[in-house]
């Protein structure tokens, strides 16, 4: 796998980010649960992913994101949770719902306009129960460049604002993740 | 023009940190530049003008960064980038 760049160092600093947050997961019946605690950031946005589309193809028809016990989400975890949901529906095989959002993070999602797409569980339900911790996923720069890209990717195509809004983050990853990766076709560099 | 080396520290000042936007004006603002621009945060290294560079830098709200510029317009760089890292952006994801 050709580097997208960071130096070595860099990239092991990148990976270190997971030690400030864990995922935890837990399975009702069709329905799986999975809490983030501590900072929803872009490093354990492949987890988040993997684990939502494992349980889907294991008969899941629920997935609910408890946030009772996260400081933030930034916007690559955001868009993950909206690539998730879109592949729900797509599929019809079911939906996602928050649970336990703060009035930040409510704002957020207003902002970015997602209101609609993420459902927000209004009763404070108690998901302590879930308690698998999931492992996390490594990934080399270029994987994670791409992941970062599809995310803002899934945000810019559910809002308009958005487009405008990570037009630049978008431009920017192409160029670094063309010259990582010259043998791949453009259309190929983000799976969105 | 001279070529000159410039080095300042600046304090991220923003909740989220140097995250996807931020890392991204940053990015912009340092290719405007001939110079080339550094972050350094520890031992890390990062690139100003490449975008997973300094996402992976992992600056937190509070971080010190010190920056460093070399080229012709190193000081006008480094007070471009130094005022960026510095910033306390409107929005915040």
């Amino acid at each position: 796998m050709l580097d997208a760049n960071p130096s070595e160092a860099l990239h092991d600093n990148y990976q270190g980010f997971m030690r400030e947050t864990s995922l935890f997961s837990g399975k009702l019946k069709d329905k799986l649960v999975l809490r983030v605690v501590g900072k929803g950031k872009s490093s354990h946005s492949a987890a988040l992913s993997q684990a939502a589309d494992e349980a889907v193809e294991n008969g899941v028809s629920s997935i609910v994101i408890d946030l009772k016990s996260c400081d933030w989400l930034d916007s690559t975890f955001v868009g993950t949770l909206v690539g998730i949901a879109l592949r729900l529906r797509n599929a019809h095989r079911g939906h996602l719902a928050l649970a336990n959002v703060d009035e930040a993070t409510r704002r957020q999602l207003e902002e970015f306009g997602l209101t609609r797409l993420l459902a927000l569980e209004e009763v404070g339900e108690d998901y302590h129960w879930a308690v698998s911790r999931l492992p996390d996923v490594l990934q080399e720069p270029s994987q994670l460049a791409r992941a970062i890209l599809e995310a803002h990717q899934h945000l810019m195509k559910v809002n308009p604002e958005n487009a405008r809004r990570f037009a630049a983050l978008q431009r920017r990853l192409l160029v670094e993740l063309q010259a990582a990766l010259p043998d791949r076709p453009p259309s190929e560099l983000a799976s969105t | 023009m001279i070529a000159t080396s410039q080095r300042a520290v600046a304090v991220v000042r923003n909740q989220k940190g140097l995250h996807a936007r931020p890392s991204t004006l940053i990015v912009e603002a340092a290719l405007k530049f001939q110079a080339d621009v550094y972050l350094l945060r520890g031992d890390l290294r990062a690139n100003a003008k490449k975008l997973l560079d300094v996402l992976s830098l992992g600056a937190e709200q509070g971080a010190i960064v010190t920056l460093e510029a070399a080229g012709p317009d190193a000081e006008e760089a480094i007070l471009t980038v130094k005022g960026l890292v510095e910033t306390e952006f409107s929005f915040d994801s």
